[in-house]
């Protein structure tokens, strides 16, 4: 049963967390006419149920979970997503850390500063969706570990695993484009130098 | 030459970024970064990336009219 201030207070507490919901619920429909159902179904549910949100709370790491578990209810089986990946596949996937610093120099922010925010869109879009979500919840909406993994309704060491390999998909791409933008890679040596300073290099040496 | 474990530097950058430091951590961990460059530098290569990224990850638009719609349906309530 709703109070008569808990109209003012849901404006106030959850209608700010909109676009963050809008995205994420994309990211779960991949459409947009579902993401908007799916988003006002979250809304309605989250009214209803307001006497059940603990004051004080991450309201919207609880708006999230609504969202998520209506997903998982009612959209699932309607939704156009693209196919899961299959984790167990992606676990040999740069898995292990580089045991030398020199290979830490693989993605500095040389280079990374020069590289058009165009690549970098790019390259978050080009990694799958379950990775995706993972960088969106802990990267860009700020979540806890504990708070995605409640979310995703998965362990903390799944969202850690998760969120290592997507970092390390990321990077892969995000070196891939400095490559091809002319950068060098030259780990093990010392920084990467860009193209620019090797033409000026080999100018000098004429 | 310098001993460390960059692996482990490298957890704790990213536990920083990631919010899951307690206070007391986060302060030791800032103030390890001041007193050592090769850290520093990685620390402010991660925090770049994950800057870049949150720049330029792209949300979906906003179906026109959501907000209203949304806020219509919850006063009709």
């Amino acid at each position: 049963m709703n109070k008569p201030n808990d109209k003012e207070r849901f404006e106030r507490e959850f209608m700010p967390h909109l676009e963050a919901l809008h995205t994420f619920g994309f990211h779960l429909c991949y459409n947009d006419e579902d993401t908007a159902d799916l988003v006002q179904e979250t809304y309605l549910k989250a009214y209803k149920f307001i006497d059940k949100f603990e004051e004080g709370t991450n309201a919207k790491a609880w708006l999230f979970k609504i969202m998520k578990n209506a997903y998982i209810n009612d959209y699932r089986k309607k939704s156009k997503r693209p196919i899961k990946v299959d984790y167990e596949e992606l676990v040999a996937y740069h898995d292990g850390d580089d045991p030398q610093l020199s290979s830490y120099y693989d993605l500095r922010e040389d280079i990374f500063d020069k590289m058009m925010g165009d690549e970098v869109t790019a390259a978050i879009n080009a990694i799958p969706e379950e990775f995706k979500s993972v960088i969106f919840l802990c990267d860009i909406e700020d979540f806890t570990y504990e708070e995605i993994s409640k979310i995703l309704d998965v362990p903390i060491g799944t969202v850690r695993s998760r969120l290592f390999r997507a970092r390390n998909l990321l990077k892969d791409l995000l070196k891939k484009y400095a490559l091809k933008m002319g950068f060098k890679d030259i780990r093990g040596e010392k920084l990467i130098l860009n193209k620019q300073q090797d033409s000026e290099e080999l100018a000098g040496e004429e | 030459m310098e001993n460390f474990d960059f692996n482990e530097i490298k957890r704790k950058i990213i536990s920083y970024l990631d919010h899951e430091m307690n206070q007391e951590e986060a302060e030791k961990f800032l103030t390890s970064m001041d007193k050592n460059p090769t850290f520093s530098r990685e620390f402010q290569s991660q925090r770049l990336i994950r800057d870049k990224i949150k720049e330029n990850f792209q949300r979906p638009n906003l179906a026109p009219g959501l907000h209203d719609k949304i806020r219509d349906s919850i006063r009709g309530k």
